[in-house]
């Protein structure tokens, strides 16, 4: 029997149309723009280790965080699940031979190398220097680095990640097997959908606003440019209608994982299917009524102000039934600590830690205070990399022997994951200290009271790294000399799990058949109901 | 393999209906209705959008999850403008 | 299972339910690709109403109204083709198909003399640019606004006879038909979406101020 690895030529891979094939390609090029950026955030800590700006200038320091933002963001975060895993996992997960456009698919590969390519070219040449936000009038009448290129860079990536949303979309409308219900889907798929609706109605309105920068560049006069009566606070409602929706694009995927992984790792049918479910359109939806809380210190008006700040508050409500659902299904349940739980712990944790402090931050005179500080830094970087970076670990863990038939060693994995999380908390805690006490981000020199927190938080940084370097090491080593994987390491349920690892280029041996939700761990609980003469219980059932 | 969905005739009458919507929407900007231009022309626009999507684009035959997807864009647009809007007309009043 | 089938899907029934609806989701970002525009513009409005006013009076109504006209017809056309292929009239496909094109290539002609025209009368934003009256920096916003919006619309104008000539083409020579007409179809969705784009614009841009 052939697996989807099976062909080794160059040709094989760099024209496939294989969605499994295709992950694999965006993890390599995501995991490399991923190095970059942890390079430039590690020049970042080195130079705050001691009070002064002694190991880079003001303009090279701004242009170090320009970078790893940018990267980080376009070229990392918004890929990383659901184009890796996602790409991988959809069409296996509705018992899919494929997603419904795989040339479309191939493309916004090579769309998203495109961008990277122009995004490196202007690094290359010298960087940028206006922050990953691109606020004018820094990158419009006063820049002096390579705007254009980097704007178009975000420009072209943005249309693969719109293509990779729409494939996602269409192929969960049209191509679920038979049986596979709405109510059926996995959570991750719920979640997968929710990023692709983002990806779809938000990442248009960011293509034209970088559009319109570049034409106020050339052309000269634009529209944000005040000689017109253009207001540069326009160009910020533009840029956040995008990037606040895509701050859900970076965390809903990682909540699909979760749900994932608790459910298989505690040995129980997930707590409030529905609930999750819901609350992932929730947040889409809601994502896209709130990005004026990022402009509460700038020209907008008080009144605005208020309506978003109000808005904002509403996004706890879907985020927090998924925390109290994730707990609940711990609750009773028969936890195995394997490398992908510990992971998923972690999440848990940490995106509660993000989003309580979101909610700080979305209180009008509070955000005055903290506003354009550590803290802030600290709050993303809570969701982003505790939660985001966490889960994409956590779920690149658990489907390793799906995707290269192998097993990665446990015990290196466990490590991992402890260290990640130890080193996560060492780097970003520290910032919400110094960030409240006043510390602002994105200066390269800062008073010498705050030096105890940045020598924490660089240190801490330091085993963050370790806890990234060991999992790349293994898995590598694990391509080789792993443990052979069986079809269904985890005893999990889900359709991925029912064909051979790796899987067969067309999926399925066979075309499945659903008849049962995703989550029918509880078989113990099914014998017993079904001795006192109750039937199982499905939820939902084919719509 | 298909059969037409919608008759010419119906195309016909909808491009008739179209272009009776423009000469309308051309005579109401020489008619003295002050602020209401702006309404009026809308109105007349979002009319001929809707003759175009349910008769040219056959909206009248498709599923409802079409009907999601061609209204779905126009909703976040509308967010998009309201929202903006909230700022820039409530930023002259003192608290 | 047919030729026109491809492999990830089950039937054609499927496949083309898979397309239509990719095609009007790809509508949908083009509402808000368009959409980012529509917004500054309202900004805009909001902010100089009576510059707004007044600088849309130095745009043609007449050719504006017969542009849209040419547009509106132009997606009758392209109807009529779809019609046609589901009904299996292949010469009358390309016929209807190229009359699309033919008017679509009159719309960017009329667009150009009209481009041609406020390049001599030095309203085109930039260092040229001249406009006596009050506010003439709102104005030139104005002007930004109509060239950006128009030339982003015409971009897709040129879009679309580029495809619907390449149908004529594929019809014409019989690698398009009846069993496989989705091409067509889809080609006249993003055709008639142009022609909405357009039916916002001439209110918006040419009749911003009253003319009575």
């Amino acid at each position: 029997m052939t697996t989807y690895l099976e062909k080794h030529s160059w040709g094989s891979w760099l024209l496939t149309r294989d969605h499994k094939r295709i992950g694999i390609l965006y993890l390599y090029v995501i995991l490399f723009f991923f190095v970059i950026a942890s390079v430039a955030a590690g020049l970042m800590r080195l130079e705050l280790l001691t009070p002064a700006g002694d190991l880079v200038t003001s303009d090279t320091y701004n242009k170090l965080f320009t970078l790893h933002g940018v990267l980080m963001v376009w070229f990392f975060l918004v890929p990383s699940i659901p184009a890796v895993l996602g790409n991988f996992l959809l069409p296996l997960m509705i018992g899919a031979r494929d997603v419904a456009f795989p040339k479309l698919n191939l493309t916004s590969w090579y769309i998203f190398v495109a961008g990277g390519l122009c995004a490196l070219w202007a690094l290359l040449h010298g960087g940028v220097d206006t922050g990953w936000t691109f606020y004018t009038p820094y990158s419009s009448t006063y820049a002096n680095t390579h705007v254009i290129v980097m704007a178009a860079a975000i420009f072209v990536a943005g249309f693969s990640s719109i293509v990779t949303g729409l494939n996602f979309m269409v192929t969960i409308h049209t191509m679920r097997a038979p049986g596979m219900g709405w109510f059926r889907l996995p959570l991750f798929v719920w979640s997968l959908y929710a990023t692709s609706l983002i990806m779809v109605l938000a990442t248009p309105v960011l293509a034209i606003t970088l559009a319109l920068l570049v034409v106020e560049r050339l052309w000269g006069v634009g529209i944000f440019d005040p000689h017109l009566g253009g207001d540069p606070v326009l160009f910020q409602h533009l840029f956040w209608f995008y990037s606040h929706p895509a701050v859900y694009i970076m965390i809903l995927p990682g909540m699909g994982v979760i749900s994932e992984l608790i459910t298989c790792f505690a040995r129980k049918k997930i707590f409030g299917y529905n609930f999750i479910a819901f609350s992932s359109m929730a947040i889409a939806m809601l994502g896209f009524l709130v990005w004026g809380h990022h402009m509460f210190v700038s020209s907008q008006s008080i009144y605005a102000g208020m309506v978003f700040s109000l808005l904002s508050f509403l996004v706890s409500i879907p985020s927090a039934i998924k925390v109290f659902n994730w707990t609940a299904t711990l609750y009773k349940g028969s936890i195995v600590f394997q490398t992908p739980m510990l992971y998923a712990l972690g999440f848990i944790g940490l995106f509660t830690i993000g989003g309580m402090t979101g909610l700080i931050l979305a209180s009008l005179g509070v955000d005055v205070h903290v506003h354009d500080t550590y803290f802030v830094v600290a709050h993303f970087h809570y969701i982003m990399v505790g939660g985001m970076v966490l889960a994409f670990l956590g779920g690149l863990h658990y489907w390793w022997p799906k995707i290269t038939g192998r097993m990665y060693p446990e015990l290196m994995g466990k490590l991992a994951a402890v260290l990640g999380f130890v080193g996560f908390n060492f780097t970003f805690f520290p910032q919400f200290i110094m960030g409240y006490m006043g510390m602002p981000r994105r200066y390269h020199a800062y008073p010498p009271e705050f030096q105890v927190f940045h020598v924490l938080s660089t240190a801490g940084a330091s085993i963050l790294a370790c806890g990234y370097l060991l999992p790349m090491g293994y898995f590598i080593w694990s391509l080789r000399y792993g443990r052979k994987a069986t079809a269904n390491p985890w005893d999990a349920t889900g359709l991925e799990w029912q064909t051979p690892s790796p899987p067969p280029t067309d999926n399925f041996n066979a075309q499945p058949v659903v008849t049962t939700g995703p989550y029918e761990y509880d078989a113990e609980e099914a014998e017993r109901r079904a001795k006192i003469g109750l039937l199982p219980q499905t939820p939902g059932g084919a719509s | 393999m298909s059969e037409p969905v919608i008759s010419r005739k119906t195309y016909v009458w909808t491009l008739a209906g179209l272009l009776g919507l423009l000469c309308l929407t051309v005579m109401l900007a020489y008619l003295p209705l002050g602020p209401l231009h702006l309404a009026a022309g809308m109105l007349v626009s979002v009319s001929k959008m809707l003759l175009i999507m349910v008769f040219f684009m056959h909206l009248r035959v498709s599923r409802r999850v079409i009907w999601l997807a061609a209204s779905v864009g126009f909703v976040m647009l509308t967010i998009l403008i309201v929202l903006s809007l909230a700022d820039y007309a409530t930023r002259s009043w003192m608290p | 299972m047919n030729q026109w089938v491809a492999h990830q899907f089950n039937s054609s029934a499927q496949q083309r339910e898979a397309v239509t609806l990719g095609m009007w989701i790809f509508l949908a970002t083009e509402v808000l690709f368009f959409g980012g525009l529509f917004a500054a513009y309202t900004v805009y409005r909001h902010n100089f109403p009576e510059q707004f006013h007044e600088a849309s009076h130095h745009l043609d109504i007449v050719l504006g109204a017969v542009n849209t006209g040419v547009l509106l017809v132009s997606s009758f056309f392209m109807a009529m083709a779809v019609w046609s292929i589901q009904a299996g009239r292949r010469k009358l496909v390309v016929l209807n198909l190229v009359m699309t094109v033919l008017l679509a290539i009159a719309f960017l002609g009329i667009k150009g003399f009209e481009y041609h025209h406020k390049f001599v009368e030095h309203l085109v934003p930039g260092s040229g640019f001249h406009y006596d009256g009050d506010w003439p920096g709102r104005a030139e916003m104005f002007f930004w606004l109509y060239f950006v919006m128009t030339g982003l619309h015409a971009i897709h104008v040129i879009i679309g006879i580029v495809v619907i000539s390449v149908m004529a083409g594929l019809v014409w020579s019989g690698r398009i038909g009846r069993e496989n007409d989705a091409a067509v179809e889809l080609t006249g969705l993003y055709w008639h979406f142009v022609d909405i784009v357009w039916v916002f614009l001439f209110p918006l841009l040419y009749l911003a101020g009253a003319r009575g």
